[in-house]
């Protein structure tokens, strides 16, 4: 075979005659500086081929006399793009290009079969082995350099997607990592709840986009304890950095403020009003719980209801949450609600992936189970325990990744 | 979301069913653009088939409420059912937006 320089497979030279007929562009540039190898056990047509495309203005080219050459360069250069023989000695086209895609390494280089055979059934051999595409002989070469061309192309464009890809991912972990900052971490709570003798629990798990979920917790005195929960509607980018917004905002204003939950809100809804673009909003409740006087004062901008149970007499009922969500409107006026919170209550809070997952139609929770599941939790010992209780109870129905952001904020009077 | 556009009257009736969510929001926006440019004095959007709606939807009868009176249209949502009523009820919407029961 490798005598036979079969003269009928090479073509009267056009490719020698391909010039660069225009100036490259950078990314036609980027191309010419791809590495290309060129297998074929026959020293004329190797030559030939490289011939072309060095003409072309690739200036990368190797060559490989054999199936045991080619792996060996392919692992040595990984080439851009491989010109492959089928019929060669020893290892033949088939095998190698078989071994290049069962290496995670190596596995997407473009192989280009350049072959005599023209049945349909090793053509199809060919594609089955993992062949990008196929070059029959004889080589005509505009045709050779187009088709280098486009799997050239291809690769990088492929390539710098992955990259883009890369990129995207890393900075949403990195993004998703920053919004959980801003929520209170373990070590805060469980000092909080040293300080107030009050079993405090939270969860929060952003979807697979960013979310627009927030809470917080502002300790005023030690028998006074501040808290916020929102939710920005929609979800991704603009949703996330409107949680910044608002984290700044209650970093800004005074804690002690917080004790007139109306005006709090109002002054929340006012800034925001004035940020927002129509369409945009966030529901929020705001309030304090005051562990000397045994209450709760807050106010909602439509929020989810939260749930007041308690674990002596069983007794669970929603409060009041409703009012015009932040952004509808500036100046408005919040209702503030005051309701006992004594020794054995238990207080939830919730962002409506609670109560819309999968769909706000078809919900896996629907607002009654909520009511009756929390009832049952505040069986349980501590508060860790009631939110867990919960919450798998909830996963067990949705399994899979959250539509939303789900954020739980619970306290206990012990 | 599916719509129908109905015109009595000078008023633009437009029959929202199935649920209104996130995914919708280009098409809201093409039902509500043609509206206004067919003219008119009034606009109705009629939810008794409308099953659900998510906050994004929300936010898009807000997005209404602006353009259309913006354009000098009187608006109006009609006929909550269901969950549609009982979101609409939390955020006070009849407090910026007519709500017909």
């Amino acid at each position: 075979m490798t005598a036979s320089l079969r003269a009928e497979n090479v073509s009267a030279s056009p490719a020698l005659e391909v010039e660069a007929t225009h100036e490259a562009t950078v990314s036609e540039q980027h191309n010419l500086d791809a590495s290309i190898l060129v297998v074929d056990d026959r020293k004329l047509q190797r030559t030939l081929i490289s011939a072309y495309l060095r003409k072309a203005g690739y200036t990368c080219v190797e060559e490989a006399a054999d199936g045991n050459e080619a792996l060996e360069k392919t692992r040595q250069i990984k080439p851009d793009l491989i010109l492959l023989d089928i019929v060669m000695p020893d290892m033949d086209g088939y095998e190698v290009c078989r071994k290049i895609r069962s290496d995670p390494f190596l596995r997407d280089t473009p192989v280009l079969f350049q072959s005599g055979i023209n049945s349909e059934e090793e053509r199809s051999k060919a594609f089955d082995v993992g062949a990008t595409d196929l070059v029959t002989k004889p080589i005509y070469a505009p045709e050779l350099i187009a088709r280098v061309k486009i799997h050239l192309e291809n690769r990088f464009l492929i390539r710098e997607l992955s990259i883009y890809q890369e990129r995207l991912r890393y900075e949403l972990d990195m993004a998703h990592g920053m919004q959980r900052a801003l929520m209170p971490s373990q070590d805060v709570i469980d000092k909080l709840s040293a300080r107030h003798n009050l079993g405090i629990a939270a969860h929060y798990e952003a979807c697979q986009e960013l979310g627009g979920d927030f809470w917080g917790l502002r300790s005023i005195t030690e028998n006074r304890l501040g808290f916020v929960s929102a939710d920005f509607s929609g979800h991704g980018v603009t949703a996330a950095l409107n949680t910044f917004r608002l984290h700044t905002l209650l970093d800004w204003m005074a804690s002690e403020s917080i004790v007139d939950a109306g005006n709090y809100l109002g002054m929340v809804n006012t800034f925001f009003t004035r940020v927002l673009p129509t369409g945009q909003f966030a529901t929020m409740i705001i309030g304090v719980l005051d562990l000397e006087n045994d209450r709760l004062t807050y106010s909602s901008a439509a929020h989810p209801p939260p749930i007041l149970a308690n674990d002596r007499s069983g007794d669970v009922r929603y409060l009041e949450s409703a009012g015009l969500p932040v952004g509808f409107r500036k100046e408005n006026e919040y209702t503030v609600h005051s309701t006992p919170f004594g020794e054995g209550d238990v207080l939830f809070f919730y962002s409506d992936a609670l109560v819309e997952t999968p769909t706000p139609a078809d919900p896996v929770f629907t607002q009654d189970d909520l009511l009756r599941l929390a009832g049952e939790s505040v069986g349980h010992a501590n508060v860790k325990d009631m939110m867990e209780s919960l919450l798998n109870r909830f996963f067990v129905r949705a399994p899979g990744p959250l539509p939303d952001d789900l954020s739980v904020l619970c306290f206990h009077r012990y | 979301m599916k719509h129908e556009v109905n015109v009595a009257d000078n008023e633009v009736v437009v029959r929202l069913s199935e649920a209104l969510t996130f995914s919708d929001h280009g098409e809201f926006r093409d039902v509500l653009k043609n509206v206004i440019s067919n003219g008119g004095k009034k606009c109705v959007f009629e939810l008794s088939q409308l099953a659900s709606v998510d906050s994004a939807g929300l936010g898009m009868f807000m997005i209404a409420n602006e353009e259309l009176q913006k354009n000098s249209w009187d608006f109006a949502l009609r006929s909550p059912r269901g969950q549609v009523k009982q979101l609409l009820d939390l955020a006070k919407i009849g407090d910026v937006v007519v709500v017909e029961m």
